[in-house]
């Protein structure tokens, strides 16, 4: 895709879906919940904020989406410059927020019309379009149920539909899938990659799973509080941590072994071929006295890389109040 | 761009229409109030004959002012939906919506009138089964369905205005409890102005619920609309400020 005219306020060059620099969000209670963030969105994919409650991730999502302004830096959604062209970003945007956010009082399909009509979508245009979505979510026969009696899974597929209705070239789901049940995960992943697929546009989410990562996105950026230590593919970031670890549970206290770590009393040791170097550890072990009394192969997880990029492992990160917030949320879709 | 953003505005007062036809408890529950207020209060000062209404018994001179008291009791404390809908995503899906701040504002004023109208139904037919002796003009009496809509709107952007500034439920159910007892007592809805002492006055002029219950009187007892352009534009003023006022503040709500 290239750009067009700057004077209707896109940049010049190639167009990346999202340009981000040096951002930087202090909410007015004097909590820097940004500490200054650069990073790129590429068209098409679908890019995934991975980090612990409270990390930013949230904040992050509300400026991009022209709900919060920067503190500092700069800002570009689909080559329209913050807070200049918020306008033009709003009308190209869909945005499912974190909390629920279909009315509860109505029912599937008025909260579809709503959107539509929001979106300027009029008439039998808005009743087509909200026919369509209802039909490619799997919610046509819940059509004119209150939302009340929806399960979780069911009220988020219908929120998704609801940030569809204008065929939005670029998408914002804020924790998708929080507290949701395995079976209701899997369909709203699904619901996702088909938004991919019809709607063509490039899906930004945030998660604080790392299976939904690893499973959805094409490309993670690993948060801590307020910055991002990492981004890459999965992949790659599964294959910087190397390809899996040894865990090995040891009688009496464990040796030191280089690049080795303790963890819940067992002996951690990160290898590229851990089901090769198994004897050899054992044997090792086996010469310095140590007895060992279990030993289990692990492939490498995005969660290891999490480890390796934010210093420490996920939920031992998240803040107090952005876990309650959470709970609340979860509640609100049981 | 016009036409836009008044179908922005309108499709915000669909989705309140739509909510209120899935439940009717609310409306039944709060027509409650305003029909003690006129069984009760009306009765008894009726009888007392302590406030001098000139021509008209004061069941007449005090209907207008209980319709727009009920009215305002309701939308007063509007701005806790606001709240509300912001704790839910739904303000946020709002605003991240091409529609402007202002659309926004205005439609979830109008909302709030939404509501009001069920119930000054209930209030006015009530008044009809009292007995209460109206002005002999029925188009009179549809056109105080405007007027409802009007006191209602502006209530409800006094409630959105203080909902911007606390955003909290809490603090905005207390600003509302704060706010309705002098709004009701200061206007000209239970005793004529004349009757005030000085400063009440003054205070009772800048009272918006003062012009909405002037042109209920109008409409409803004395057929007199000399004081109407006035109290419309005021009304209409009070509307237009604190709809641009809290467009600007609403940012601070999502913080």
């Amino acid at each position: 895709m290239l750009a067009t005219d700057p004077a209707n306020g896109r940049s010049d060059g190639p167009i990346a879906a999202i340009k981000v620099r040096d951002l930087k969000k202090k909410y007015s209670n004097g909590v820097m919940a940004v500490k200054g963030v650069s990073f790129e969105i590429n068209d098409g994919e679908i890019f995934g904020l991975l980090g612990p409650n409270g990390a930013g991730k949230t904040t992050i999502i509300k400026v991009l989406t022209t709900l919060l302004s920067a503190t500092e830096g700069k800002v570009s959604v689909l080559g329209f410059e913050r807070p200049r062209h918020d306008f033009e970003i709003r009308k190209a945007i869909g945005y499912v927020p974190q909390d629920v956010s279909s009315d509860s009082a109505l029912t599937g399909y008025e909260n579809l019309l709503i959107s539509a009509k929001l979106y300027g979508r009029t008439g039998r245009d808005a009743r087509n379009i909200c026919e369509d979505v209802l039909k490619q979510l799997n919610l046509w026969e819940a059509k004119d149920r209150i939302v009340k009696t929806y399960s979780g899974g069911m009220i988020r597929k219908l929120e998704i539909g609801q940030a569809m209705v204008h065929d939005p070239k670029l998408m914002f789901l804020d924790e998708p899938t929080i507290g949701l049940d395995p079976v209701a995960r899997k369909q709203v992943w699904e619901s996702i990659r088909k938004l991919r697929e019809v709607v063509k546009a490039t899906i930004v989410i945030t998660t604080h799973y790392m299976e939904e990562a690893d499973a959805l996105c094409d490309r993670v950026a690993i948060m801590s509080i307020g910055t991002i230590s990492k981004v890459g593919t999965p992949k790659e970031l599964k294959a910087s941590v190397g390809k899996g670890s040894i865990i090995l549970t040891i009688k009496g206290s464990p040796p030191s072994i280089p690049n080795a770590r303790i963890e819940n009393g067992n002996l951690v040791i990160p290898t590229e071929e851990p089901d090769r170097e198994l004897p050899r550890y054992i044997k090792m072990l086996d010469t310095i006295g140590c007895e060992v009394l279990s030993a289990k192969v692990k492939e490498t997880t995005l969660e290891d890389a999490f480890v390796k990029y934010a210093g420490t492992k996920i939920e031992e990160m998240d803040q107090w109040s952005a876990t309650r917030k959470m709970r609340r949320v979860a509640r609100r879709l049981e | 761009m016009m036409f836009e953003e008044v179908r922005n505005t309108m499709t915000i007062v669909e989705l309140e229409v739509r909510r209120l036809r899935h439940d009717y408890t609310d409306i039944a529950v709060r027509s409650l109030q305003p029909i003690i207020w006129l069984l009760v209060f009306g009765n008894i000062f009726s009888r007392a004959r302590v406030i001098d209404t000139g021509s008209y018994s004061y069941m007449q001179f005090v209907a207008p002012g209980i319709l727009a008291q009920s009215v305002l009791f309701i939308a007063i404390f509007f701005g806790i939906m606001l709240v509300w809908d912001r704790d839910s995503g739904n303000l946020a899906k709002l605003l991240v919506s091409p529609a402007s701040r202002f659309s926004i504002i205005l439609g979830k004023c109008l909302s709030a009138s939404v509501r009001s109208i069920a119930q000054a139904i209930v209030v006015l037919a009530l008044i009809l089964v009292l007995g209460v002796p109206l002005y002999p003009n029925p188009g009179y009496i549809v056109l105080v369905i405007p007027v409802i809509v009007l006191i209602s709107a502006v209530s409800a952007g006094i409630s959105i205005l203080f909902a911007s500034i606390f955003r909290t439920r809490e603090r905005v159910m207390g600003i509302g409890q704060l706010l309705t007892m002098p709004l009701f007592f200061t206007s000209n809805a239970l005793y004529p102005i004349t009757m005030m002492p000085d400063w009440l006055r003054y205070i009772a002029w800048g009272n918006p619920l003062t012009y909405g219950v002037d042109l209920l009187r109008a409409l409803m007892v004395t057929g007199d609309f000399s004081q109407a352009p006035l109290d419309l534009a005021v009304l209409f003023g009070y509307l237009l400020v604190l709809t641009s006022a809290c467009s600007v503040l609403l940012k601070r709500i999502m913080e």
